[in-house]
C-alpha cells in the first residue's frame, strides 16, 4: 500500500503573486489538485456540491426519517403516519419524480394530508434546512478551495442533485466555505450534462484550463479542464463513510510496517468508528446529567479512558472522568460486606456464574458449586465470614472512592461507561452502592451488538441501562466486526481483565509479541480515526477543539522499549509552539529514520554507480567462464 | 389611529416590571444579532399608511417577506391591493402570493413598474446601485403625476453602507457606465473606508460591492437626491435607523401635515443616529472577533497537520523497530 499522501514539509508556491500554503498532510486524491495549484496551472476551479465537496452526515433514509419526526413534534404529521411511513412516502415520490427531479417536483407527488398544517413550500423549506444541517464540507477540499480563493482563482459550484442553483448556495454556507465566493452555480435542474459539461458552463469565461473536483465520472475529455476524482465510494457515501475511506489510505496507515497494517487499518476503519462512537455517545449523554461524572469501567491506561477524556476535552463538557477496573465479579464481592455474607452474596449473584471468582476474590475456600453451599460453609466458619466481610468492606471503600461524586452534586446520577454485555455490571454496582449506603441512580452505558439488548431498566436497583448499537451510523460492516470481534473489542479498548482481585493496579503496556503489536497497532488506527472524527466535528461546528490528541499517543511510544525514557503526558500548550514532550518523544526517533534514510541513499548511490556496475558485469563474465 | 400614543400599550415598547424584571433581557436575547429588515419600522409605516390611506401599495425587492407581510396586513386593513416586484421571489414570498392578496410580478424593477397598478405607498428596497434606484425614484414620481396623486416612495439603505456606495446584485445587467469597479468577495466595516477582501458585512457573493464611496452617482442616498433635485415640492426625510430609512413625499400631498407630524422627530434623530452608529460598530467588532476565531481556526489545523504527520511517522518506525526487535529474538 503506497502512503501516497502528501506528508512532508507544506510546499509553497507563488500563483498569481499569492504563495500557496499546502498543509502538511493531503489526502492522496487531493495531491495533484494541490500539485497543480502550486504551479499556477490553474485558471479556474469548479467543485461538485453533492459529487464529493461536501458530505451528507446521514444518508437519505435517515434524512427523511428525521424530517417526519421534525414535523411530528411541531405537529405537522398526520396521525395515521410514523416518521418511518412518513420517509416511505418521500422516497416514493422521488422515484416516480425521476432521477433529476427538482425539490418541488419531489414534493408535488407527495399528498398534501400527510403534512396538515404546513404547505408544500413550508415543508420543502423544513427540508432544505434538514439538508444544510446534515451536511458538511469535506475538509480537505474546504481547505484547497481556501487556498484558491486566497489566490484569487474564480470558483464554480456544480450539482447533480434535485436542489436548484438558489437551494445550493444556501447549503454552500458554511463556515468552513467562508473564505470561497462562489462565481457561479449550475444546478442538475438546469443542466442535464454531466460534470464536464456543467463544470465548462459554470467556469465561463473564465481563463483555462479549469480544475474540476468531483466524484462523478465524466464522458467528456476536453483539453482544457483537469479532472481531479474524489472519493471512490458510492456518490450517497456519508460523511463517516468517506472519512473511514480516507483514513484507511491515509499517510498514517501508509507509515505502519506492513505486518501490522491490516490491524492498524482495522483499528481505523472497523473498530474506530464503533469504539469512538460510543464513546462519544457516553459523554454526551454524562453531559445530559448536569454534574454527573462518567466512570469508565476500563483498567487504567486503556484505550477506552483515553478516547473518553479526550472527547470531553474536545467537546468543552463539563464532564468528571474517573477510571475503575471493576467487572462484575469485584461488584458483587463488594456487595457481599455485613455480617451475613453468603445472603449478601445470594443477592449479589443471583444466577451469575460468577461464583467462583467471586470466592477467590474474597479469600473464600474454592470447590463450591452453588451460593447455598458456600453460605452453608461461611455460617460455619465466623473467622472465615469476618475476613470476608472485612475484605468485602475494604472493596466497597475502593469502590465509593472511586466513584464518589462531589458534596455539591446530590442527587445527580452516576453513568458507567463500559464495553461488556448488558444490566449485569450496572445492576451489581447499583446493589453494591445500595448496601454500602450510597443509593445512587445508575445509568449504564454499553456497547451492545444486540439489537435486544439496546435498553434494559434496573427498576428496583435504581438506574437504568442503554446500549449503544455497534451499527448506529457507522459503516456497514462494523456492526458485524463488533459482534464477532467481541472479545477482541474488550482487549482493544482495555476491558478489565476477569481476574482481577482488586481495583488496584493499571493496564500493562501491549506485550512486545506478534499479538500485542497487532492490537497496539489497531489502537493506533483508532486514535487515528479519533482524530479526523474530531477534526470533522470542527469543521461542521460541533463544538470540538483542534486538539492535538497525542499525549496518549505519546505515553504508548514513551513506554516502548525503542524509546530511552518515559515522559509525562502533558497537554499540549495551547500556543502554536510545539510541545516539550514533542521533542523528547518525537525527535529521537525522527533522527534514528534520517540516519537510516541516510544510510539508505548511500546504499543506492553505492548501487547505482557505473563502478559497482562494472563489478557486476565482470563477477557474470567470471562466473560463465568457469561455468 | 389614537393621536395619543400613550393610550395604546401594544404600541408602546415593554419594560421590566416589579414582577417580570427580565423582560427587556428576554426581548433582546430573542432578537437577531444584526436586525436589518424595513419591517422593524412596522408602527412608523402603519401610521403612515393609515394617513396616506393608499388604494394600491408596492414593494421592490421582497427578499424575506418580513416587510410583506406587514404591507399585507396593511392592504387588507385598507382594503387595497398589494404588488411585490421580485425576479427571484422566495418561497416564503410565493407561499404568500398563493394565500393572501398579495400579486408578484416576476421581473426586474425599474422596467417592472409599468406593471404595477396605481400605487401611492411604495417601499423601495431592490437593487442598491444608484443607476436602478434613480431610474426607480423617477419612475414612480412620474407615474404619480400622470395618475394625478401623491405617492408616499420609501428607500431602504440610503445610511451605510449602501447610502453613497453602489451595491450591485447584478452588475452585468447594467450599463457598464453605470457600474463602478466592485468586488463580490469583500466586505464593510465601519472601522475603515475601504471594502476589506473576506472580512466584515459581506455578501457571500450575492452582492457586488463598489470598490469606492462618495463623489457623484454613487449609492441610493445620492440617487433618491439627485431624482428629487429639480422638484421643490417634494420632502426628504430620514430616519437613521437599520441602515437608515428615507421618505420621499410631496408638502402638497392631503395627508403631508400628519406625514411631518409622524416624521419630524424621527427625520435624522441624533439620538436615533447615536444608537445606530453604535450598533453598527458592536456587529462590526462582533465580525472582526468571528474571522479572528476562525483564521486561529484555519492556523491550527495545519499546526496540528503537521505535528500528526510528525507523531505519525515516530508511531510508525516505533512500531517498526518492535517488529525488528522480535524478529531479531525470535516470535
Amino acid at each position: 500500500m503506497s502512503a501516497a499522501s502528501g506528508a512532508g514539509a507544506a510546499g509553497t508556491a507563488a500563483q498569481a503573486g499569492t504563495d500557496v500554503r499546502r498543509p502538511d498532510t493531503v489526502p492522496a486524491e487531493l495531491v495533484a489538485a494541490w500539485e497543480l495549484l502550486e504551479r499556477g496551472v490553474v485558471g479556474a476551479v469548479v467543485a461538485d456540491v453533492e459529487g464529493g465537496a461536501t458530505w451528507p452526515t446521514v444518508d437519505e433514509a435517515q434524512r427523511h426519517r428525521e424530517l417526519g419526526r421534525r414535523l411530528e413534534s411541531a405537529g405537522h404529521l398526520h396521525p395515521s403516519l410514523t416518521p418511518e411511513s412518513f420517509a416511505v412516502l418521500r422516497e416514493r415520490a422521488a422515484e416516480r419524480a425521476g432521477s433529476g427531479a427538482p425539490l418541488a417536483a419531489i414534493w408535488a407527488l407527495v399528498p398534501e394530508w400527510c403534512h396538515p398544517g404546513a404547505t408544500r413550500h413550508g415543508v420543502a423549506d423544513l427540508e432544505l434546512d434538514l439538508i444544510a444541517g446534515t451536511t458538511v464540507p469535506d475538509p480537505d477540499v474546504a481547505l484547497f478551495l481556501e487556498a484558491a480563493a486566497a489566490a484569487r482563482l474564480p470558483i464554480s459550484a456544480i450539482s447533480a442533485g434535485p436542489l436548484s442553483a438558489d437551494q445550493l448556495r444556501r447549503r454552500l454556507e458554511h463556515p468552513a466555505l467562508d473564505a470561497v465566493t462562489w462565481r457561479a452555480v449550475r444546478a442538475g435542474t438546469d443542466d442535464d450534462g454531466d460534470a464536464a459539461g456543467q463544470a465548462l458552463a459554470a467556469a465561463g469565461s473564465a481563463p483555462r484550463p479549469i480544475l474540476l473536483l468531483t466524484a462523478r465520472t465524466t464522458t467528456i475529455d476536453h483539453e482544457s479542464l483537469h479532472v481531479v476524482r474524489l472519493g471512490a465510494g458510492p456518490r450517497d457515501a456519508t460523511a463517516l463513510e468517506r472519512l473511514v475511506a480516507r483514513v484507511a489510505i491515509s499517510g498514517e496507515a501508509g507509515a505502519t510496517p506492513g505486518a501490522v497494517r491490516d490491524a492498524w487499518v482495522a483499528g481505523a476503519a472497523e473498530l474506530g468508528p464503533v469504539l469512538v462512537g460510543f464513546a462519544e455517545w457516553s459523554v454526551r449523554h454524562a453531559a445530559g446529567h448536569a454534574g454527573a461524572p462518567i466512570v469508565v469501567a476500563a483498567d487504567r491506561g486503556g484505550l477506552l479512558p483515553e478516547l473518553v477524556a479526550e472527547i470531553v476535552r474536545a467537546l468543552g463538557l463539563p464532564v468528571p472522568v474517573r477510571v475503575l477496573p471493576v467487572t462484575p465479579a469485584l461488584v458483587a464481592a463488594a456487595a457481599g460486606g455485613g455480617a451475613a455474607v453468603g445472603t449478601a452474596l445470594t443477592l449479589a449473584l443471583g444466577r451469575d456464574g460468577r461464583l467462583a471468582e467471586v470466592a477467590e476474590i474474597l479469600g473464600l475456600p474454592a470447590g463450591h458449586d452453588d451460593v447455598a453451599s458456600l453460605a452453608t460453609a461461611l455460617a460455619a466458619d465466623p473467622a472465615l465470614q469476618e475476613r470476608a466481610a472485612a475484605r468485602a468492606a475494604e472493596l466497597s471503600a475502593e469502590l465509593d472512592a472511586g466513584i464518589a461524586a462531589p458534596a455539591e452534586h446530590p442527587g445527580v446520577p452516576l453513568v458507567l461507561c463500559h464495553v461488556g454485555g448488558p444490566g449485569r455490571l450496572q445492576a451489581q454496582l447499583a446493589r453494591a452502592l445500595a448496601a454500602a449506603g450510597t443509593p445512587r441512580h445508575v445509568v449504564g452505558l454499553h456497547l451492545a451488538g444486540d439489537a435486544t439488548a439496546a435498553d434494559a431498566i434496573l427498576g428496583p436497583a435504581g438506574g437504568e441501562v442503554l446500549g449503544y448499537l455497534a451499527n448506529l451510523g457507522t459503516p456497514a460492516d462494523a456492526h458485524a466486526a463488533a459482534t464477532s470481534w467481541r472479545s477482541r473489542i474488550e482487549e482493544l479498548a482495555g476491558a478489565p481483565d476477569r481476574s482481577r482481585t482488586s481495583l488496584a493496579g493499571s493496564a500493562s503496556a501491549s506485550a512486545d509479541d506478534l499479538r500485542g503489536l497487532r492490537v497496539e497497532a489497531a489502537r493506533r488506527g483508532v486514535l487515528a480515526f479519533l482524530r479526523q472524527h474530531l477534526r470533522l466535528l470542527a469543521v461542521a461546528g460541533d463544538p470540538a477543539a483542534l486538539v492535538f490528541s497525542g499525549p496518549g499517543l505519546a505515553l504508548r511510544l514513551a513506554a516502548s522499549s525503542t524509546t530511552p525514557s518515559v515522559v509525562p503526558a502533558a497537554r499540549p500548550a495551547d500556543a502554536l509552539d510545539p510541545p516539550a514532550w514533542i521533542a523528547r518523544v518525537i525527535d529521537p526517533l525522527e533522527r534514528a529514520l534520517t540516519a537510516a534514510r541516510g544510510e539508505l541513499a548511500t546504499r543506492d548511490a553505492v548501487v547505482g554507480s557505473r563502478a559497482y556496475r562494472l563489478v557486476l558485469r565482470l563477477r557474470a563474465v567470471v562466473r560463465h567462464l568457469r561455468a | 389611529m389614537s393621536d395619543e400614543p400613550h393610550g395604546d400599550p401594544s404600541r408602546l415598547a415593554r419594560l421590566n416590571t416589579r414582577e417580570e424584571p427580565h423582560v427587556e433581557a428576554d426581548e433582546a436575547a430573542a432578537m437577531p444579532l444584526l436586525l436589518h429588515s424595513v419591517g422593524l419600522f412596522r408602527e412608523v409605516l402603519g401610521d403612515l399608511a393609515a394617513v396616506v390611506r393608499p388604494t394600491g401599495i408596492a414593494e421592490i425587492g421582497g427578499e424575506g417577506g418580513l416587510l410583506t407581510q406587514e404591507l399585507i396586513a396593511q392592504a387588507e386593513a385598507l382594503d387595497a391591493s398589494v404588488t411585490c416586484i421580485d425576479p427571484a421571489p422566495s418561497a416564503v414570498l410565493e407561499g404568500l402570493a398563493g394565500t393572501t392578496r398579495l400579486e408578484l410580478v416576476r421581473a426586474y424593477s425599474p422596467d417592472a413598474i409599468t406593471e404595477l397598478p396605481d400605487c401611492q405607498f411604495v417601499v423601495v428596497d431592490g437593487d442598491h446601485s444608484y443607476a436602478v434606484v434613480r431610474a426607480e425614484t423617477e419612475r414612480l414620481l412620474e407615474r404619480a403625476t400622470a395618475a394625478g396623486e401623491h405617492a408616499l416612495l420609501v428607500f431602504h439603505d440610503v445610511c451605510f453602507p449602501c447610502g453613497r456606495r453602489d451595491y450591485y446584485y447584478g452588475p452585468d445587467g447594467l450599463d457598464p457606465a453605470d457600474v463602478h469597479p466592485h468586488a463580490f468577495d469583500t466586505g464593510m466595516s465601519v472601522f475603515g473606508h475601504d471594502p476589506v477582501v473576506g472580512r466584515g458585512m459581506r455578501s457571500r457573493g450575492t452582492m457586488g460591492i463598489a470598490d469606492h464611496a462618495g463623489g457623484e452617482r454613487n449609492g441610493v442616498l445620492t440617487a433618491v437626491e439627485d431624482a428629487i433635485v429639480d422638484r421643490d415640492d417634494l420632502h426628504l426625510r430620514v430616519i437613521p435607523a437599520i441602515f437608515g430609512l428615507g421618505f420621499v413625499y410631496s408638502r402638497d400631498a392631503p395627508w403631508a401635515a400628519e406625514a411631518d407630524r409622524i416624521l419630524e422627530p424621527l427625520d435624522r434623530s441624533p439620538l436615533i443616529a447615536r444608537l445606530e452608529r453604535n450598533r453598527l460598530a458592536l456587529y462590526a467588532k462582533v465580525l472582526e472577533l468571528q474571522d479572528e476565531l476562525a483564521t486561529q481556526a484555519l492556523d491550527r489545523d495545519r499546526e496540528r497537520a503537521v505535528w500528526e504527520a510528525r507523531l505519525a511517522r515516530a508511531s510508525g518506525a516505533d512500531l517498526a523497530a518492535r517488529l525488528a526487535a522480535l524478529d531479531g529474538g525470535g516470535r
